[in-house]
């Protein structure tokens, strides 16, 4: 045994590799998101953010402003519910084919070189559907079908289609297989054995998700009208550049409660799923609701269609088809003249540093707010403080709670918007606008992974007498850590995505890089943009997936709020 | 080629059958026949290799080596849906049973006959009158007549049992397999489980994988001890002595 004087020392973790890298990383990112805290802090950029302040305050509500609300509003949620449903339609057979062959195989099916090629082929599929962001494709299906609501659905539905096949198919291998299994062993077919042995335990996560991306959806459709798409997006753009910020203020504020009530309804619509008694409706009377609630949901759909004037013989007639088919050979050959490429690399370089910084940015926000939202560790520990100290407690946490909303519901598009109107164009506004809508989503996440961690040793520390800060630092801290990280690294995979969209409002990167070859229609660009974008998301996808692998031994699911 | 009706057919037969597993042997070489109407329990130590044995002989695993025939057929050879059909002809009460926890009691008895209904017929099952009648009769025979409707992970361990049990009735298989059926009761309920298997093989062909010997002991007429993937003994009901059950538990190595 070495004598414990003469043990090496370790070095604290920030102060090793991943430490050291992460330090260089951030300071490379800062540079090349062209980040300057002098462009925050100007008087310019001060008194842009006291307009703003100032002129939300009373929010619009003229008579003949409200009246004009309605529309748009209706348009953006049957955008959202159109889309939803085409995301749904794509995704569950691409899910039903993406599952781990070896699944089919434990349901009694054969191992068969077809099963592994379609598997790998829908694999693809979907990486490539969901590694361009849904306002890239609503781009993209602008040129294709023409300005309107139908692009924004085209959009959702394939952007979305492409998350909720991988997400689904994860589900699936990831519920235990002992009752499909059993199925299987009593001779039946492997799809069989997968719906009703496996489909019942997943059903309620599966709901659940695909509730959590309908709210998605209804935010994304709300900005998808930057790029002409229909729904709200166009008439808040428009409030914003006209200097209209009591207009704008209204429009947050039903953006906000529109979300809100979507995830109240995914609430209920879960707890009803998780109570079901039975597979099938076991009596006359439950078949009957069974199929009223299938109808209306159809009914729903239908309805979305026909109030955006989509019509599926419209989108199928041979015009249609022949102006995509026209728009998908524009795209080629790609342009890869050494002029072009030359552009592109800064371009990709920047979309790669606006990511990484403004992750950064939301990781140090959100774990403010989150600390905030908590009410400190007594709320941890059950035990009832002060009372003077518990109402300002709860007052800082419901405060931070709300701010946490609000960054969450309004999507990156808006707030960079924002921020290119206070600070200039720029990567910088795209870094800073990241940053402030994931502190939303992080704070919230990383407050329910530090309600979670076991309080038993934070019991002890306290009874050893430790403050609320030293309880914070090295009771919940260090417990939450991994998950901490593995969230982050899960919203970094989110934010290339979102960064790569952001040049649209003029926040730079490759989306700036699209947009202009878009709208100068030299596709033979647009189409090297799109590999070059494809190919960084899936490093990025795949350096993520690898460092969460090394920091828990597994590479484990998302959580369904970090997807 | 199907199984022929006549008694003394076999019913299993395994000849020279290995199946290796993750690159460990799981067994290693055995040959075993079983005939129709027979009752054997399969004992030894935990890792003998009892349920791999029991997945060949229910053709859900294939042999690596060696003959295995199942109800006069070689599932190796049968195409997807003759090897369904197959499956759909044994019947296995599971070690941990593997109902479908979210599914009505019914719902999982009907479940059985999964390999020759499709979905709709299943659905259908569960609504019809004289489905959920036969049903109940049957449920009745294993005594859960009351609980038809109620969610499956609602019930005692041992009441999910009897629906494990009632759903392999459901199925009217030619073999019943069950593998540690004692496994999630407690050792009083053992002989009421080891009644209602012998209550749902009657008739029929029993293999039980345990290595409790005394709740199957007035249930089976041949022991069979299986030790590191080989058959040790396999001796009539009334053959299994004392020093036969020591030798298959010995624990070997310095202790």
């Amino acid at each position: 045994m070495t004598p414990l004087s003469q043990a090496p020392v370790r070095r604290p973790w920030w102060l090793r590799g991943p430490g050291l890298a992460l330090a260089v990383g951030l300071v490379l990112s800062w540079r090349e998101s062209e980040g300057n805290l002098g462009a925050i802090l100007s008087s310019e950029a001060l008194q842009a953010f006291r307009d703003f302040a100032g002129g939300f305050f009373p929010p619009a509500h003229a008579p003949s402003f409200l009246a004009g609300i309605g529309r748009p509003l209706l348009q953006t949620l049957a955008i959202a519910v159109a889309g939803m449903a085409l995301a749904l339609l794509l995704g569950i057979p691409l899910s039903l084919a993406a599952v781990d062959p070896r699944v089919r195989q434990a349901l009694g099916g054969r191992p068969r070189i077809t099963a592994r090629i379609v598997h790998r082929a829908a694999r693809l599929l979907l990486a490539v559907m969901r590694s361009i962001p849904e306002v890239l494709w609503a781009l993209l299906f602008v040129r294709a079908v023409g300005l309107g609501p139908a692009a924004g659905v085209l959009a959702i539905g394939v952007g979305y289609g492409g998350v909720v096949g991988k997400v689904f198919a994860e589900i699936m291998e990831s519920t235990p297989r002992g009752p499909a299994e059993a199925l299987g062993a009593a001779g039946a077919r492997p799809l069989a054995a997968l719906l009703l042995g496996i489909g019942p335990q997943a059903r309620p996560v599966l709901a659940s998700y695909a509730l959590y991306r309908f709210d998605c959806a209804v935010r994304a459709s709300s900005v998808l009208g930057l790029v002409g798409a229909g729904g709200l997006g166009q008439e808040l753009e428009l409030s914003l550049k006209m200097l209209r910020y009591d207009e704008a203020a209204t429009w947050v504020i039903v953006l906000f409660a529109l979300v809100a009530t979507a995830d109240q309804l995914s609430r209920w619509g879960r707890a009803r799923l998780a109570r079901r008694p039975s597979l099938f409706p076991a009596s006359p009377a439950r078949l009957l609701r069974d199929l009223a609630a299938a109808f209306t949901a159809v009914a729903v759909v239908a309805g979305s269609a026909r109030f955006l004037a989509l019509s599926s013989s419209d989108l199928l007639s041979s015009r249609s088809l022949r102006s995509m088919w026209g728009f998908v050979r524009s795209l080629f050959p790609p342009d890869l003249g050494p002029a072009f490429l030359r552009v592109l690399a800064p371009a990709a370089v920047e979309t790669l540093a606006v990511s990484i910084l403004g992750t950064a940015i939301a990781a140090a926000c959100g774990l403010a707010l989150a600390w905030a939202s908590l009410g400190g560790p007594s709320s941890l520990l059950d035990e009832p403080p002060a009372p003077l100290r518990r109402t300002a407690s709860t007052l800082v946490s419901l405060l931070s709670r709300g701010l946490m909303n609000l960054c969450r519901t309004l999507p990156e598009l808006l707030w960079a918007l924002a921020f290119v109107l206070a600070i200039g164009l720029g990567p910088f506004a795209g870094a800073l606008a990241i940053g402030v809508h994931t502190a939303g989503v992080l704070g919230r996440l990383y407050a329910e992974a530090m309600e979670e961690v076991p309080t038993g040793p934070l019991a002890a520390l306290a009874a050893a007498g430790a403050g609320r800060t030293a309880l914070g630092i090295f009771g919940v801290l260090p417990q939450a850590f991994p998950q901490l990280v593995a969230y982050t690294l899960y919203r970094w995979e989110v934010n290339i995505r979102a960064a790569a969209v952001l040049g649209v409002v003029g926040a730079g990167g490759l989306g700036r890089i699209l947009y202009v070859s878009l709208s100068v229609f030299d596709h033979g660009r647009t189409l090297t943009v799109l590999a070059v974008l494809l190919a960084l998301v899936l490093v990025v996808d795949a350096a993520s997936g690898w460092m969460r692998g090394r920091l828990s031994g597994t590479e484990g699911t998302a959580p369904v709020e970090a997807t | 080629m199907t199984a022929s009706p006549e008694p003394n057919a076999e019913v299993i037969s395994f000849r020279g059958a290995k199946r290796r597993l993750g690159g460990a042997q799981v067994l290693a070489g055995v040959d075993l026949v079983v005939k129709r109407g027979e009752r054997v329990a399969i004992i030894g130590p935990s890792g003998a290799g009892k349920t791999t044995l029991l997945r060949l002989a229910g053709a859900s695993l294939f042999a690596t080596e060696g003959e295995v025939r199942v109800l006069g057929e070689d599932p190796c050879r049968l195409r997807d849906g003759p090897l369904r059909s197959l499956r759909a002809r044994v019947g296995t009460v599971h070690q941990h049973l593997q109902l479908v926890p979210q599914a009505s009691v019914v719902e999982n008895v009907l479940l059985g006959r999964v390999g020759t209904r499709s979905l709709l017929q299943i659905a259908a099952g569960a609504l019809g009158r004289a489905e959920r009648s036969r049903v109940g009769a049957l449920l009745d025979r294993v005594g859960l007549a009351a609980r038809l409707d109620e969610r499956t992970d609602r019930l005692s361990g041992g009441e999910q049992q009897r629906v494990a049990v009632a759903r392999v009735l459901w199925q009217q298989p030619d073999l019943v397999l069950a593998d540690e059926p004692f496994s999630s009761v407690d050792p009083e309920r053992s002989a009421t489980v080891a009644a209602l298997l012998a209550e749902a093989a009657r008739g029929r062909t029993l293999v039980v994988a345990t290595h409790q010997i005394g709740p199957v002991r007035a249930h089976v007429d041949r022991f069979v001890g299986l030790r590191d993937g080989r058959i040790l003994f396999d001796l009539p009901g009334d053959g299994l002595t004392e020093e036969r059950l020591a030798a298959l538990y010995r624990v070997e190595g310095p202790t």
